[in-house]
Order: structure tokens, then sequence, then C-alpha cells
């Protein structure tokens, strides 16, 4: 245990300085870039002093590694300033957008999981037969699709045509209390999400089954007189899954960056969308504070992914 | 085979866009307005009268240059890190493969929006951020291959010959990878394409008039319940290119290398 501990505790260490690094060169290229939030916020002409009062106003006219201590130190407290444009903190509009973020990127990769691997181990054990071709086809078009098209798509036959579900936002107005209204405004995002994931999963479980059913052991499963569906499902599977595991981790960056998406065309209040309006806006405070919180929670969940191996193979240790 | 002929219709339409689009992509005819798919507009008219069909042909253009563009400087980048890391080991290896694997976990979409909506979305600078996100897959391969190339024998002979490293790198790594960098290629094709159409979604490629598959998707979503088609068409254009050369790849890794057909 004092092996895995360590080996947390670098990682650990890694992660912070990767999100120094990345917070810093962010930081440098959002001053380095020509125009900045005073051309927004006064919208139209406005003289030179009126830009030098906003500048001073917002402290963009310190110098560079000065606003950068000034917001490191900041948010290492939790306090992630306030938007240029509203004034509100920006730590309270992050935490607000978050849990319909998660709820919808957790949904999609529940649901490319759910039905991913099974049809992956469908295609690797009946090889070269219908489900193997429709495994490579729901693989192909998963990752040919553009999400936001696929999601238009997706309401002009489920919203339009068929009167079925809502097309955008998380509720109808004043009802996000309710579960059943919840759960039918997220068929559409988290389907459109779930089945781009969907591909890169199947495709791992795939090639990576037909790897293990290859093995000894598997062999020797099937001599012994075992059932196939045990040999395929509790020892080859589950040798298996390691890649699907990592590819699982793999794809959260993917799927955060579909989530942007996503939630710009079903109007979905994410942080996806709080960033989008954000870097319109050149509304600094908040696009750093939302890539903080992306890293973050990037970097979290490859560590909890790393940590997931040594609970589906108990060979793999940490030094 | 099927991939080969949808990315050949694709770079057909773009680069003769002129000659084979029926109409113009900017003429207005707001009498023939909303106009559904037809003998005259085959894929119909949108909210401006102007034919689909044409901008469609016309879109390719910009999606296809961006996805080269930035497809080239991708693998320039990848292959010549990769190679590096491969063919010297060690601690250039562990430093490349370090730094790819943190541009791997960065959230791409995201770093490619800031950067374009804060310097503005020009070809060349749209094909510079997205190669800047693509670049580590590709690396990634490149290295693999030159790892299990650079014990082989001609490598080993070459250095007795005392052929310097650039030499030996290009001339006999990076030319006996070639065929994993052609496939590479094929389905980074499909990858920048997709990016380069998600952003021109959010309003950060082509501006209008000139028709991009992104933006005419945006247009089309406002007539969605009247009009489908005008959304409709562009998003099944950028899914059949992508399509396509994610096709091609799968086929040219299959010619490369008939031991792994099948398994991937």
């Amino acid at each position: 245990m004092g092996g895995l501990r360590s080996y947390v505790l670098r990682r650990l260490g890694f992660a912070a300085l990767m999100l120094v690094g990345v917070s810093m060169i962010l930081f440098a290229v959002m001053r380095v870039a020509p125009g900045g939030p005073e051309a927004v916020l006064v919208g139209g002409e406005f003289s030179a002093e009126a830009a030098a009062q906003i500048r001073q106003r917002l402290g963009l006219d310190r110098p560079l590694a000065l606003q950068y201590a000034t917001w490191a130190a900041a948010a290492v407290r939790g306090d992630l300033g306030r938007s240029f444009k509203t004034g509100d903190p920006v730590a309270t509009l992050i935490a607000d957008r978050l849990g319909p973020t998660l709820q919808l990127t957790g949904g999609a990769l529940l649901f490319a999981v759910v039905v991913a691997v099974p049809l992956g181990v469908l295609a690797a054990v009946r090889r070269g037969t219908a489900w193997d071709t429709l495994g490579s086809a729901v693989s192909l078009f998963g990752v040919s699709f553009p999400s936001f098209w696929l999601g238009i798509m997706l309401i002009l036959l489920f919203s339009e045509a068929l009167p079925w579900l809502p097309p955008s936002g998380l509720a109808e107005y004043g009802r996000e209390g309710d579960v059943l209204s919840r759960v039918r405004h997220a068929v559409l995002p988290t389907l459109t999400l779930g089945l781009i994931q969907m591909a890169a999963v199947m495709r791992f479980t795939r090639s990576s089954l037909l790897e293990a059913l290859r093995q000894d052991y598997v062999r020797t499963a099937r001599a012994k007189g075992l059932a196939d569906g045990r040999v395929v499902w509790r020892h080859a599977l589950r040798n298996a899954l390691i890649p699907v595991v990592t590819v699982i981790g793999l794809s959260l960056p993917t799927l955060v960056g579909g989530a942007v998406l996503t939630e710009t065309v079903f109007a979905w209040p994410g942080i996806g969308r709080l960033a989008v309006g954000a870097v319109f806006e050149r509304d600094y405070p908040v696009i750093m504070g939302v890539n903080l919180v992306v890293a973050v929670v990037v970097v979290t969940a490859n560590l909890l992914t790393d940590l997931a191996y040594t609970v589906i193979d108990p060979r793999i240790s940490y030094q | 085979m099927l991939g080969a002929l949808a990315v050949g219709v694709m770079l057909v339409a773009g680069v003769l866009a002129p000659a084979v689009a029926p109409y113009s992509y900017s003429t207005q005819a707001l009498t023939q307005r909303l106009q559904p798919p037809g003998r005259a507009h085959w894929l119909g008219t949108d909210g401006f009268g102007r034919d689909v069909l044409s901008r469609v042909i016309w879109g390719s253009r910009v999606s296809l240059e961006i996805g080269f563009l930035a497809t080239a400087l991708s693998l320039v980048v990848g292959s010549a890190l990769g190679g590096a890391a491969g063919y010297f080991g060690g601690t250039t290896d562990h430093a490349i493969m370090r730094v790819a694997d943190a541009f791997l976990s960065v959230p791409a979409l995201f770093l490619v929006l800031i950067v374009v909506a804060l310097f503005g979305a020009s070809l060349l600078n749209t094909a510079l951020v997205i190669a800047l996100v693509t670049w580590a897959p590709a690396a990634r391969v490149v290295r693999g291959e030159c790892l299990a190339l650079r014990t082989r024998e001609f490598v080993q002979a070459a250095h007795a010959l005392g052929a310097g490293h650039v030499r030996i790198l290009g001339r006999h790594l990076l030319l006996n990878a070639l065929p994993v960098i052609v496939v590479q290629a094929s389905l980074l094709l499909g990858q920048t394409i997709l990016i380069e159409s998600g952003l021109s979604y959010l309003g950060l490629g082509a501006q209008p008039p000139l028709p991009s598959w992104g933006n005419m998707v945006v247009e089309g979503r406002q007539f969605l319940a009247s009009a489908w088609w005008i959304a409709a068409f562009p998003g099944l254009a950028i899914f059949v290119t992508v399509l396509g050369f994610n096709l091609f790849g799968d086929g040219l890794r299959d010619v490369f290398d008939p031991a792994l057909r099948g398994t991937s």
C-alpha cells in the first residue's frame, strides 16, 4: 500500500505541474492575442483613454507575471475572480453549470460503455459474421459523424417529424426539479454525445478481446469444459478490459470537446456553452476558470483510470 | 474502395467548384426561397434562395483546404518528433512522449476554440492550431514504427557506413515508415475536417457569404421545421467526406499490412 500511496502522490505532483503549465500558457496566449475585453465591453467607437481606464479597472495594465501570480494565488484558495462581463464570481458561474455538463458527459459515457462493450464482445466472438460487420459499421460511422449535425438530425427526427422529445434546454422553464422532464430533455443530447463516444470503446473492446481469446488460458478454460459464455465473459473479457478502460480514460478530452458542441446544439446550460460565450466576449477570468476546472476533472479522471487497473488486474501494481 | 470514391468525388467537386456548381454560391433569389429539392435545385434552396448544391460544392473547398494544410503540418511535426523519439530513445524519447501525453490530455476542441477566437479564424491560423492538437497521436504511431525499425540490419549497416543521424532517420527510418504515415494522413484528414466543421459551426470558420459546411448547418438550423434540406445536406457532405477518408485509411492499412487485416 505504501507503494501505491507514493505513486498517487507522484502523479498528483505531476498533475499539479501540468495545471500550472497549462494555465500559464493560456494566460499568456490570451494577453498576447490582438484586441482585448475593452472592445467588447464598450462596443462601438471608444477613445484610447476609455480603453486605458477599463484596462486599469480590470487590472490588465499591470505586468503580466504579477497578473498571473495574483490569479494563481487566488485560484489556489478557490477564488477564480469575477466575470469581466457580469461581475459574478467565476466559481459560482462554473458551479451552476458543472452539474448539467457532468450529467451530460456521464450519461453519454455510460450509454457508450453499456452499448459498446457487449457489441464489441459480439463482434469479436462472432468474428466475420453480420454482428462483426454491424460493429465495424457502428464504429466507423461513430468516428465520422460531425456531432453537431448528428444532434440536429436527431432533433429533426424526434422533435420535428415525430413530436416525441423536446429539442433543447435542461427542462421546461420552472420545472428543473421534475425528474421526468429532466430525463426527456436529456435523451437527445446524451444520445448524440454517446453515439460518437461509442465508436472508440467498441473498436477497442473488439480488438483487445480478439487478442485475449487467442491466449493459452482461454484454451485451457475451454479444454476443461467451461461453457463458452463463461469463458468469454469471465476469463477473456476481464483481461480484455484493461485497454478498454484506457480508451475510456483517453477519450475524456474528446468527450469534453464534444460536450461544447452538443451543449451549443441543444441549448444545454453547461460549462461548454459558458466557455464559448466567454471566448467570444473575451471574458478572461471565465475562460481561465473553465479551463482550470476542465483540466482538473480530466487529470483526476485519468488518475482514477490508472487506479482502476489495479482493481481489474491485481497483477498490476504501482511502485 | 468506396472510401476512395467518396474522397475522389469530394476532391473533384472542390477543385472544379467554379465549373461544376450549377449556380453561384452567393446569388440571392428571394422569390426562390426555401424551395424543396427538385429538378431546378437538386438539393433545394436556402433562406436567401441560394442553391444548396452549389453551396455544398463550394463549401468543400474550405473544409478540404484546412484539412489538407492542417494534416500536412501535423504529420511533419508528428513524424519529426515521433521519429526522433523512436530513433534516439532514452531521455529524448521520454521527454518527447511526455509532452505528447500532455497534449493528448487537453480537450482539443476547447484549445482550438480559444486560440482561433482570440487570434482570428484565418486559414493558416486555423490549420496551425488544429495541427497543434493533432500531432501527438501521429507522433506516437511513427515512434512505434521507428522503434521497431531501428534495430533492423539495414539501419545498422547504414550506421557502419558512417551515415549521419539525419540521413538514417530521414532515408531509412521515415521512408520505411511511410506506409504507416500515409495511413495516418488519411485518418487525420477525416479528423481535421471534423474539427474544422465544428469550428465553423461555432462561427469561427469561413465568414458569410462564403459557404462552409459548418456554417451552412447553422443557417439551416433555424429552418429545421420547414426546410430540413438546408441543414441536412452540408452535414451529410461532412459525414461522407470524413467517412471516405476513414474507409480509405483502413483500406490502405490492409494493403500495406495484410497481417493486420480485420484486427483493428
